[in-house]
């Protein structure tokens, strides 16, 4: 989409609000917007947020898809008296939401996978708790679209548990969905270093984040969410896996968690992890 | 190690608290407790404490993990007058055996952050002497300070008690809206603090830096 004029947007309550920006819906278009507005515009990069908008439109059918179903992508850059503001994108899809303890809806994000479940969660993860499968469901899941992302060598950056949203609760199908997109780069474009505590890569290189910061990231996610556990790291802590998870997937699991503690350029990839769910060999890289 | 980042609720119990602002404070409490206890990684970071202070100082909830206290008591007018000297006497000893007891624990700890709400004057000519304690440089465990004003309290002591920014009311704000906006900026604030990004790996406070009918004032603590 081309360039919108902040005038032009029909502005509706603020969604919320984070260190970045206030994120506001959007009304006038079929599919629920909002829009996020940056605190400090200047420290935004206007050229690579406008590669991002691009993007989908370079994409085939079915990775186009896949980015409108799975993120918050920026759909287009959002200009105030000719300087940028923010930027447009899908409002997150109310399947992400659901009401905690006092009636208060939240975003179902990754770290409800976490830590054990407390009243105050409400239905945000029910009493009964998640099964075994909508854990390794949520892996997939997440692990499939950053082999998507991966193989345009586009590079998430930060990854954490405050920006994976999932749905799998009460029998309902696993989803998954990324915000805060704004932040993805093209490999070897410089971008800001935004990481989240205990999501850091120990080996990250002086040129910032890329491919292999996120494959660590990535082996973060999944054995914490296997684990359900929020921090535990490859070269210290071991998995804690569920005993209802078939064997040889929880094998493969283990050997790529302790392959993910290993140094730059070994972490395993998101095909190693989607073949480890699907209990497959490997073919050797 | 766990890290943990214990926040003190320093709360005017005194008479001029009775009716309205103290209902609007009991009527927040229950937001706080969902808001922080519904939110995992915050919870995990945080802890919260509420002292209640007028002729005397209470500890009216003794430090917590939101997510795991069923309920938040309430705070209530105790009788007497607005004693600041015995709310900083018993927070210094309540921030020393928490501490103690959250390090006992294996948390690493960091600097405490105090929200000290008042809307009058100290009755207490000497409170300063117990509060000069608590802000000693030489105390590893001196807190960070914000302190809010409105009714009847004075700007200028307000600044003195706070070591990183006063906020007052402004004429206009009644007693209710000034303590539903203090309510939603103590919640902010502690979500932030346990939830922002890493820049050298630890927690520290995030301080707000307006609230709606609040004027900031910079710290001027004796």
């Amino acid at each position: 989409m081309a360039d919108i004029d902040e005038a032009a947007l029909q502005r509706g309550v603020e969604l919320g609000s984070g260190g970045q920006g206030w994120v506001y819906r959007v009304h006038g278009h079929q599919e629920p917007q909002a829009f996020k507005k940056y605190k400090d515009p200047t420290t935004v990069d206007p050229s690579a947020l406008k590669a991002l908008v691009d993007l989908p439109g370079q994409l085939p059918p079915s990775e186009r898809d896949r980015l409108r179903e799975q993120t918050a992508w920026p759909l287009a850059r959002i200009y105030d008296k000719g300087q940028l503001s923010g930027f447009l994108m899908r409002e997150i899809p109310g399947r992400f939401m659901a009401p905690n303890g006092a009636g208060a809806m939240k975003k179902r994000e990754l770290q409800y996978l976490l830590y054990p479940r407390k009243p105050l969660w409400g239905d945000i993860v029910p009493a009964s708790g998640v099964s075994t499968q909508t854990r390794v469901d949520v892996a997939r899941e997440f692990t499939g679209l950053v082999a998507m992302l991966h193989s345009r060598t586009l590079v998430i950056g930060d990854v954490s548990m405050m920006n994976v949203l999932w749905t799998g609760t009460d029998g309902q199908p696993v989803t998954i969905f990324l915000i805060d997109c704004d932040g993805i780069r093209r490999l070897g474009q410089v971008s800001k270093q935004f990481t989240t505590r205990g999501w850091e890569d120990p080996n990250q290189p002086a040129t910032g984040p890329d491919l292999e910061t996120d494959r660590y990231k990535l082996a973060l996610a999944v054995g914490r969410v296997l684990s359900c556990q929020a921090e535990i790291y490859p070269k210290d802590d071991p998995l804690t896996l569920p005993s209802d998870l078939p064997d040889g997937v929880a094998a493969r699991i283990e050997t790529l968690w302790k392959q993910a503690a290993g140094p730059y350029g070994q972490r395993p990839d998101a095909n190693q992890w989607l073949n480890a769910f699907a209990n497959r060999s490997e073919i050797s890289r | 190690m766990p890290q943990v980042l214990p926040f003190y609720l320093v709360c005017d119990e005194s008479g001029s608290m009775r009716g309205e602002p103290i209902r609007a404070i009991n009527d927040s409490l229950p937001d706080v407790h969902s808001e922080i206890g519904s939110n995992p990684v915050v919870a995990d970071k945080t802890r919260f404490c509420i002292i209640g202070f007028s002729g005397a100082a209470r500890t009216v909830l003794p430090l917590a993990d939101l997510s795991v206290i069923r309920a938040m008591p309430t705070i209530a007018y105790h009788g007497g007058g607005t004693n600041y000297g015995a709310a900083f006497e018993l927070l210094y000893d309540t921030i020393t055996d928490d501490v103690r007891r959250l390090k006992a624990n294996g948390n690493q700890v960091y600097r405490p952050a105090v929200f000290f709400l008042s809307d009058g004057r100290p009755n207490d000519k000497k409170w300063r002497v117990p509060y000069q304690r608590v802000i000693d440089p030489n105390w590893p465990l001196r807190p960070n300070i914000l302190a809010f004003g409105f009714g009847k309290a004075v700007p200028a002591t307000l600044q003195q008690v706070a070591t990183v920014r006063a906020f007052i009311a402004d004429k206009g704000m009644g007693p209710g809206a000034a303590l539903r906006e203090f309510a939603t900026s103590l919640i902010q604030s502690i979500v932030n603090s346990g939830s922002r990004p890493a820049s050298g790996g630890g927690l520290t406070l995030a301080v707000p830096d307006s609230i709606p009918g609040f004027t900031a004032l910079p710290a001027d603590p004796i």
